[in-house]
């Protein structure tokens, strides 16, 4: 699936199409190339996580005072503290790397239940990456 | 599906919560510092109260290091005539934070690039630059250097004219700050992930098996970019990228990744970079490095931290320990390359 280098001629990467990595170096610190899987099957992975996050989506009521609670068979509920918790095991991707943003939520603004999950491009100007 | 969470009267700190299938995390999104932040919380009942600390961590780099924001601590420094300033503890060390960023890249990723940014044509809100701006191209000065600002303490000397831009590290210092703060204030029970654009801190204790972070692009500009699901029990992983925030000048397209030695937009190899390490702060100066000279892999192979960079054609490279299998686990040292600040990183601003 991988290959790494076996460039002996350490020079220093050039051009902007032209990534020449280090010379042949050990795994552990060498530029390994990725071969690439499918674009599509690749752009279904990110397709179907989030539809099946939205297919999973839950009801969570809010208090006014803006304590949430989870009212969803199988979470955790009450005023245990975590002092008495083990980590829970995540099953799917919970962020990402995305420098523009992550997807970003619309909310109805009433507070109800009826919008949807939609990826918007974060706009603005303070952090920079 | 999801609803509001009203920590605040103002709109702009509305938190959404976002629905996932895992019961025992709490997960809550909205905008800040010109992007989108993201929390993460282990067990879900602690989220209000980490939400609420990372307002107020927010809040106060909003108002010390947003170069766009005119009442803003670093805009009234750079339009000051003056040399010298007393400055806030918080602006302090974010400064304290860039400069250490700065010598540790070699003067790669450098808060002086303020001024070529400006000429550059991003003097403003991101969201406000006409992605095809007609206006006149300005003479793009090189950066002044990182070494003509002297910080010592509080006290800050800053040669007149040079414009500082913190943006290269000032989001990870916040995500940083954020997540410290919030794991402080859940008595360090349970976990945190802060993301701001992106830029991942982690505090307290990770899930079983880390937390599992998806590794893209901006889908809209490279909608089958290769992905990857990593799992990252400890530190934080940054990413810097051509591949958003792009403008038009004239005939000629930019970016806001500035090369300090020429004042121009970077033409390294890479469309994108991703790095982990012990903070986010430590990762995003890595990646930034990465971004504006491909020649810095040797030097962040010096350092062992793992990275991911993808080349203008799509394909992959990974650097060090990043995993090349799906659900891998990203691990860091607990190193901090950045060495001692003039305060604690991770203290009350």
């Amino acid at each position: 699936m991988n290959e790494d280098y076996r460039d002996h001629d350490r020079r220093r990467l050039l051009g902007p199409t032209m990534p020449e990595p280090p010379r042949a170096s050990p795994r552990e610190s060498g530029l390994r190339h990725v071969r690439r899987v499918s674009n599509w099957s690749l752009a279904a992975l990110v397709l179907g996580v989030g539809t099946a996050t939205a297919a999973l989506a839950r009801t969570i009521p809010v208090t006014t005072t803006g304590t949430v609670t989870t009212a969803s068979p199988g979470s955790v509920t009450g005023s245990s503290t975590s002092t008495n918790q083990t980590s829970p095991t995540l099953t799917g991707p919970v962020a990402t790397t995305s420098a523009s943003g992550v997807t970003t939520v619309v909310a109805s603004p009433s507070g109800g239940a009826s919008s949807s999950a939609t990826a918007s491009r974060a706009t603005g100007n303070a952090g920079d990456s | 599906m999801m609803t509001l969470v009203e920590l605040t009267s103002s709109p702009t700190t509305a938190w959404h919560l976002v629905e996932t299938r895992d019961n025992d995390i709490g997960i809550a999104e909205r905008a800040a510092l010109g992007t989108t932040a993201r929390v993460v919380v282990w067990p879900s009942e602690s989220l209000t109260v980490a939400l609420r600390a990372i307002d107020h961590e927010l809040e106060i780099l909003d108002r010390q290091a947003n170069r766009f924001r005119p009442d803003s601590e670093i805009s009234i420094l750079n339009r000051s005539q003056a040399e010298h300033f007393l400055l806030s503890a918080g602006l302090a060390e974010a400064i304290a934070v860039a400069l250490a960023a700065a010598r540790w890249t070699e003067g790669l990723v450098d808060p002086t690039v303020g001024g070529s940014l400006v000429s550059l044509g991003y003097d403003r809100d991101f969201a406000t630059i006409k992605p095809d701006g007609c206006d006149q191209i300005l003479p793009v000065p090189p950066a002044p250097g990182w070494s003509s600002v002297r910080l010592e303490g509080r006290l800050c000397r800053r040669p007149r004219g040079v414009v500082l831009d913190l943006g290269a590290t000032a989001k990870a210092l916040g995500a940083d700050r954020a997540a410290m703060a919030a794991i402080g204030q859940l008595g360090n029970c349970g976990g945190v992930l802060v993301s701001l654009g992106g830029d991942i801190a982690l505090a307290g204790h990770a899930p079983v098996h880390g937390w599992p972070i998806l590794v893209v692009e901006d889908p809209d500009s490279h909608p089958g970019a290769a992905t990857q699901v990593v799992r990252l029990d400890r530190g934080a992983v940054a990413t810097s990228s051509i591949a958003c925030r792009r403008w038009r000048r004239g005939q000629q397209e930019h970016h806001h990744i500035v090369d300090p030695r020429t004042g121009l937009p970077s033409a390294g190899p890479w469309r994108t970079a991703t790095v982990a390490a012990s903070s986010c702060t430590e990762a995003n100066a890595a990646s930034t490095a990465l971004m504006v000279d491909g020649g810095a892999l040797d030097w962040l192979s010096r350092f062992g931290l793992p990275a991911r960079l993808v080349g203008h054609d799509g394909s992959v490279y990974l650097l060090g320990r990043w995993p090349e299998e799906e659900q891998g686990a990203l691990q860091v040292q607990p190193i901090d390359h950045l060495g001692p600040r003039t305060t604690a990183l991770r203290g009350t601003p």
